[in-house]
């Protein structure tokens, strides 16, 4: 048996609050949020009142689970995903995102953490936001490890 | 058109943190706690470290029935044992036969605006941690 470093509810939390906080600053369009492990599961979620019901919650959640599950920013798996043969339908995952608003968290030693996911507004707005959760979580962790 | 009461996700995520904070001081274990809106759908949610992924699945699903079915999860039961019916009879895979879920209403005219599930180890500590959550939601509201 060995041990492996996994994300916590105290920094997901606090992850969770700096990109509502974020996106309040920015203002827009209602968000979801979601955060998962290394396991593609959820930690914490939030979906502002108003947000589009069917769409923006799912695909929190799927960006959270690609960008934890695929181990890359959904902008960066995109790119993979375009260059392989047959594109995004070739991983055989119907819960996978290609595009804006996803991003993996990785320890300073290199584990695989989990995944961050925001949807509600463009790929560029949920790309922002979701990189200021995943500069806090980073530095949350760093200063853990 | 009319107005209709919905749920806000900082009332949701106070409930959440009310539920997390009150498993933490009682040292009750590993537990998840959601938060959903008039439709079923997560407002908010918080599981604690080292929660299997049951646990976390199950609090949601207990939300979701107490809002579809506009009703506490135990008043729920209580209506399926003297109807003779299961929770399989509503047609609804999410819906689930559990306990620790409670419906939240708008102040005044009792619409119900969501409801929280929570699920860790035991019957009554999931029920009175839902109404430490509802609690919290509700001592929140302007």
């Amino acid at each position: 048996m060995r041990t492996r470093k996994t994300l916590g509810l105290a920094e997901s939390r606090q992850a969770l609050a700096e990109m509502l906080r974020k996106a309040d600053e920015m203002g827009g369009r209602p968000i979801a949020i979601a955060i998962m492990d290394d396991r593609g599961e959820l930690i914490c979620f939030a979906a502002q009142a108003g947000v589009n019901a069917a769409l923006a919650r799912q695909n929190a959640t799927k960006k959270a689970y690609t960008s934890a599950c695929m181990r890359q920013d959904t902008m960066d798996f995109e790119e993979r995903a375009r260059a392989a043969p047959q594109g995004l339908a070739g991983f055989g995952n119907p819960n996978l995102f290609i595009g804006g608003g996803g991003a993996v968290v990785v320890a300073p030693d290199g584990t695989i953490m989990g995944g961050l996911g925001v949807s509600g507004r463009t790929a560029e707005e949920d790309e922002e936001i979701v990189q200021a959760g995943k500069a806090l979580i980073g530095r949350l962790i760093q200063e853990q490890a | 058109m009319y107005d209709r009461q919905v749920m806000d996700v900082e009332d949701a995520l106070r409930a959440v943190d009310a539920a997390v904070e009150a498993a933490s001081t009682e040292g009750t274990g590993p537990l998840a706690v959601a938060v959903v809106d008039d439709n079923g759908d997560l407002v908010a949610f918080a599981r604690t470290d080292g929660t299997p992924i049951f646990q976390q699945r199950h609090a949601i699903r207990k939300a979701y029935t107490a809002s579809r079915v506009c009703a506490d999860l135990s008043e729920f039961a209580a209506e399926r044992a003297r109807r003779g019916m299961s929770s399989a009879d509503f047609g609804d895979d999410l819906v689930a036969a559990a306990h620790g879920g409670v419906v939240v209403r708008a102040a005044g005219q009792g619409a119900v605006v969501g409801a929280i599930g929570v699920q860790g180890f035991d019957r009554e500590i999931d029920e009175r941690l839902a109404r430490v959550a509802l609690a919290a939601l509700q001592g929140g509201l302007s």
